[in-house]
């Protein structure tokens, strides 16, 4: 095997990021629905990884812009088959997980409206918990355990040593992990790959989303906006 | 001295009589078998023959009483107003105590012997408890009350590879446990009993062997009333072969009928009908902390003892569990109780014990723990798929035996799931991790409600016409009261309307009964709210967020 090929192989493996390679290959994503985002993010919201989403308020359309993803991940399996996601077939081992599991949402995920969306709320599993420690523990063993597709976290405060600890069990699993938490925190350094924060557009009214990339391993940074 | 040969010779065929009588008692079918046997000889069916090992606790009521073994040690009962002592361990018996002493006595010669009372609950509670043991090697157990177990083995010897390797097993086990024992075995469970009290580790396999083994056996070892004993050794015997000798008819009258046909049990003349133990349907059990206590490590080491015994007591029933209570007593309080409840029935003593760890560590206790009971209602019978879970992984430990047999991958996935719901509900409480589901109704806040977290997934749509407007993603958990300016609802600054009235009047059936006019508008800060205006009052209420 002559040098060049055996860096080929070594630069093959999924852990290895090269800035300026947008959509890395074998990495797993889920389209996010909005096909500026998914050439922003190499592909789609990225799996196995922390993606921290920072608001103001809740409420302002972040589940909006989840929710074609979500959606997509509530499907059941015979439409993953039809797409071509060979990949995360592969990490889920067909029909393994199939939970999405939102740990301490601020308000009540109302099922009309998720089934108005076409979301699956058998699918949806909810956890609450006074402290804040019982849902990071929640939110560990989730991410350590087969059954979760989607793991949504709403944490008022979290320290760097919690989120290095949740990116670790986001890489041990294969779920598409979100994390949301106050704007405050967008200057802090945090180990996240993909970072996000979110601002009501022009026209809240019609859905209208501004969206500032504040750190993306898989592709630009910069601003866009969104019609959700 | 002819009568007696006369007997002896009686005796002999009496004794081949007994041998096919006794096979009869075993069976009931041996005569059946006969017959199929001379139709079809080749297709004979060989019924083992008994074998009984009788396994003697000569040291139970010390046993159950936790006496100490590195000091003199005595169990005391009360005959007749007098403390006499009932049983003694090694270092008392080296001291001269021996059974049967005042204590009085006793006393004089080890002042510092540790006395105790005897409790026969607790010994019949350890008698049960190797009964439930000794199950794992044969189905046919019996308890003898004076402290004894005894086993049939005839059926077991070939799937535990002869009588040696069984044994070995036995007492490999018995040896973990602490206790001292004395085996003994011989076709006829009487005979077993007898050796085993007369202290002689025999093992008697032939029939015709048993009355030359049993004949220099004390009469000690008979265990009849003092009385019948002082008779017998009035008249010169000593032995068992001594009341054999005997003649029949004399013996009868003199001693009784009922010790003859003891005896004959004894020899395998006459069948014996033991009472079968039949283990209990439900577990429990409790431990007692001495001296009461508070730290987590001792109360989980009780814990982690009473799971691994229920796991063994559902292992040997072939059953699973789902509900398990704990009950902590506390000197002079209500006792604490935890209650797990498993999505489905399992019977993983590791699993229980992760669960309970995980519910503990939010416990607050308020007085030291004195004892510590388990009670499992037994909930379903042989699983199809046996749960096994180590180190927070769940994997499929004793499915189906054909590869790829449906809805094997689908159990498997339930499993999994089961497993993260049960945990997180062990530590976050029950109702804290639940699912949605949907309901035709037409208030907003009755239109979904909450479901068991393991349901199946089904595919639920909006019942038809219930729902023409869009919802928004977030509901409160209750309406926010809104301030109003000039007529007006505010909400951090003005808002926008963005949509017309969505009149709502549902529900005067159940006195929840609610007239709204549901709009959309936007706030400063650009979200979506979901508010209304009660028609009643005219008040204006926050309900939920466009998320």
């Amino acid at each position: 095997m002559s040098r060049e090929d055996r860096l080929r192989k070594l630069l093959k493996n999924p852990h290895i990021w090269r800035p300026g390679e947008s959509s890395a290959t074998g990495r797993n994503n889920v389209p996010s629905g909005f096909s500026v985002l998914d050439q922003q993010l190499g592909g789609g919201w990225p799996i196995g990884v922390l993606t921290e989403i920072l608001l103001s308020n809740s409420g302002i359309g972040e589940l909006g812009l989840l929710m074609p993803a979500l959606i997509h991940m509530s499907k059941n399996d015979s439409a993953y088959d039809s797409r071509s996601y060979t990949a995360v077939q592969d990490t889920w081992g067909s029909s393994r997980s199939d939970r999405l599991l939102w740990i301490a949402p601020p308000y009540i995920p109302y099922a009309p409206a998720l089934t108005q969306h076409g979301l699956d709320v058998s699918r949806v599993l909810i956890v609450h918990s006074a402290k804040q420690l019982d849902a990071l523990w929640a939110m560990e063993q989730a991410l350590n355990s087969p059954v979760c597709r989607v793991v949504l976290g709403w944490f008022a405060d979290i320290d760097d040593r919690s989120m290095r600890r949740l990116q670790l069990a986001a890489e041990s699993g294969a779920c598409w992990t979100v994390i949301f938490r106050h704007a405050r925190f967008a200057d802090i350094t945090s180990p996240a790959p993909l970072r996000i924060h979110i601002k009501p557009g022009r026209k809240p009214e019609a859905g209208d989303l501004d969206l500032n990339i504040l750190r993306n391993r898989y592709g630009p940074v910069g601003e866009l906006s969104l019609q959700c | 001295m002819l009568k007696q040969g006369t007997y002896q010779a009686q005796a002999q065929l009496r004794l081949f009589d007994a041998v096919n009588n006794s096979a009869v008692g075993e069976g009931g079918e041996a005569n059946t078998v006969g017959v199929s046997a001379s139709h079809f000889p080749t297709r004979r069916a060989v019924r083992p023959a008994s074998l009984w090992l009788c396994i003697r606790f000569p040291e139970l009521s010390l046993e159950a009483l936790g006496s100490p073994r590195e000091f003199p040690a005595a169990v005391l009962s009360e005959k007749s107003g007098v403390a006499a002592v009932l049983a003694c361990n090694d270092k008392a018996a080296r001291a001269g105590i021996a059974p049967g002493m005042p204590l009085n006595a006793a006393l004089a010669l080890v002042p510092a012997l540790d006395i105790r009372q005897r409790r026969e609950s607790a010994e019949i509670a350890m008698l049960q408890a190797r009964a439930n043991w000794a199950l794992t090697y044969t189905p046919v157990v019996s308890i003898h009350l004076t402290g004894a177990l005894l086993l049939e083995l005839g059926g077991s010897l070939r799937l535990f590879g002869g009588l040696s390797n069984l044994r070995s097993r036995l007492l490999a086990d018995l040896h973990t446990g602490g206790y001292r024992v004395i085996i003994a075995s011989a076709p006829v469970a009487k005979a077993a009993l007898w050796l085993a009290r007369a202290s002689k580790q025999l093992d008697c396999n032939e029939q015709h062997e048993l009355p030359g083994l049993l004949a220099d056996l004390p009469l000690v070892c008979l265990a009849w009333p003092v009385a019948v004993q002082r008779q017998l050794i009035q008249m010169g015997i000593r032995t068992l072969g001594d009341c054999v000798r005997l003649p029949r008819d004399g013996f009868a009258r003199r001693v009784g009928p009922g010790y003859l046909h003891e005896l004959d049990q004894g020899f395998g003349r006459s069948p014996d009908l033991l009472a079968y133990y039949q283990p209990p349907e439900d577990f429990h059990d409790s431990l007692e902390l001495m001296p009461a206590s508070l730290v987590a490590e001792e109360i989980a080491g009780a814990l982690h003892e009473l799971c691994s015994r229920l796991s063994v007591f559902l292992r040997q029933r072939q059953v699973n569990v789902q509900q398990l209570c704990i009950q902590m007593e506390h000197c002079g309080q209500d006792p604490t109780l935890l209650e797990i409840v498993l999505c489905e029935p399992c019977a993983s003593a590791d699993y229980f014990l992760e669960l309970l760890h995980l519910r503990l560590d939010r416990q607050m206790l308020p007085a030291p723990v004195t004892g510590v009971s388990l009670q499992a209602s037994v909930m379903s019978a042989t699983p199809v798929v046996g749960r096994h879970v180590q180190a927070g992984t769940a994997v499929q430990a004793t499915g189906s035996f054909l590869p790829g047999a449906p809805g094997s991958e689908r159990s498997a996935n339930h499993i999994e799931v089961n497993c993260l719901i049960e945990r997180l509900q062990a530590r976050l409480g029950m109702q804290h991790v639940y699912g949605l589901k949907l309901v035709a109704e037409h208030r907003p806040e009755r239109a979904w409600a909450v479901a068991e977290p393991s349901g199946a997934i089904t595919s639920q749509t909006v019942p038809g016409q219930m729902v023409s407007r869009i919802r928004p993603l977030w509901l409160f958990v209750a309406p926010l009261r809104m301030e109003t300016r000039c007529g007006k609802p505010v909400y951090r600054g003005r808002l926008a309307f963005v949509s017309d009235a969505e009149r709502i009047e549902s529900g005067w059936w159940d006195g929840h009964d609610i007239r709204r006019d549901y709009y959309t508008v936007t706030s400063n800060c650009g979200r979506r709210l979901w508010i209304y205006q009660d028609r009643r009052d005219s008040d204006w209420y926050l309900h939920g967020l466009f998320g």
